[in-house]
């Protein structure tokens, strides 16, 4: 079954790496539950917790608008019904063309097949830890 | 102890570029540094583009206002690798505008001075991209 999660989230992570997240858009949708969870890490300003594809879609878009993000996704970790995945953003100005960087983790949870929640973590360590791996270093 | 043109040089740095008071200031201390024909070579990593006096700088600053929430350059090294050249290491601080993501990246600037004006400076995302 784990393999399977890593399969499905893989499905969404390639797409998101490759062509993008608004290409990675219709694909996540596809892939989650109608009442998919999306969690924010407190650290990100402004964060909350949204739920549903239509509450989670709509702050897709809204938090996309000024940059022109690009995924890399370094590792994708089974752990019961959840994957990590250890993934590198980086955002780049549409009017400046500044750009940087953030390592974070995301972690999904796939009950029966669909996607039902995303937690985000600006930090990967408090990721592993909730889901009870050791720290990497 | 740092040369003139390197303490120049610091005081538009550390600044919010996306705050109106904080880049109307810099600015003002830019035109006081930067000769009026200066050329800025922003980084190869992000484009190949080449800033001409200081109306082009102010429009980029601009733009970072219009992409982040936050964008500062924090110098943590100051080093005058030949006389009039001044190359700064740091890393950027920025906070992108609607994802309110913190994103970072290090940088190299490169600067080049003529009878007290800077006329010249070169970015990069490499840190080590103009070690003397």
């Amino acid at each position: 079954m784990s393999q399977e999660n890593v399969e499905l989230v893989r499905r969404v992570t390639d797409v998101m790496d490759v062509e993008g997240f608004e290409a990675a858009f219709p694909v996540f949708l596809e892939a989650a539950h109608s009442d998919v969870e999306w969690r924010e890490d407190p650290a990100w300003p402004d964060s909350a917790t949204y739920r549903g594809v239509e509450q989670v879609g709509q702050v897709i878009r809204d938090r996309m608008d000024t940059l022109d993000f690009d995924q890399t996704t370094e590792d994708l970790i089974p752990v019961d019904d959840k994957v990590v995945a250890l993934v590198r953003w980086r955002g780049r100005g549409k009017a400046s063309g500044a750009q940087g960087e953030i390592s974070i983790a995301i972690v999904w949870t796939v009950r029966e097949r669909a996607i039902t929640k995303l937690e985000f973590f600006l930090d990967r360590a408090a990721a592993l830890e909730a889901v009870g791996l050791p720290r990497r270093d | 102890m740092p040369s003139s043109d390197a303490e120049l040089i610091r005081t538009i740095y550390g600044i919010d570029w996306t705050a109106v008071d904080a880049r109307a200031r810099g600015l003002a201390a830019a035109a006081e540094i930067m000769s009026p024909e200066v050329t800025a070579r922003i980084s190869p990593e992000v484009g190949d583009r080449v800033l001409e006096g200081i109306g082009d700088f102010a429009t980029f600053v601009e733009g970072l206002e219009e992409d982040f929430s936050e964008f500062r350059y924090d110098v943590e090294a100051v080093e005058e690798t030949a006389s009039g050249e001044i190359v700064l290491t740091g890393v950027i601080h920025a906070r992108g505008r609607h994802s309110r993501m913190p994103l970072s990246a290090p940088f190299s600037h490169a600067w080049s001075f003529v009878d007290g004006q800077a006329v010249r400076v070169q970015a990069s995302l490499s840190p080590t991209a103009f070690s003397g």
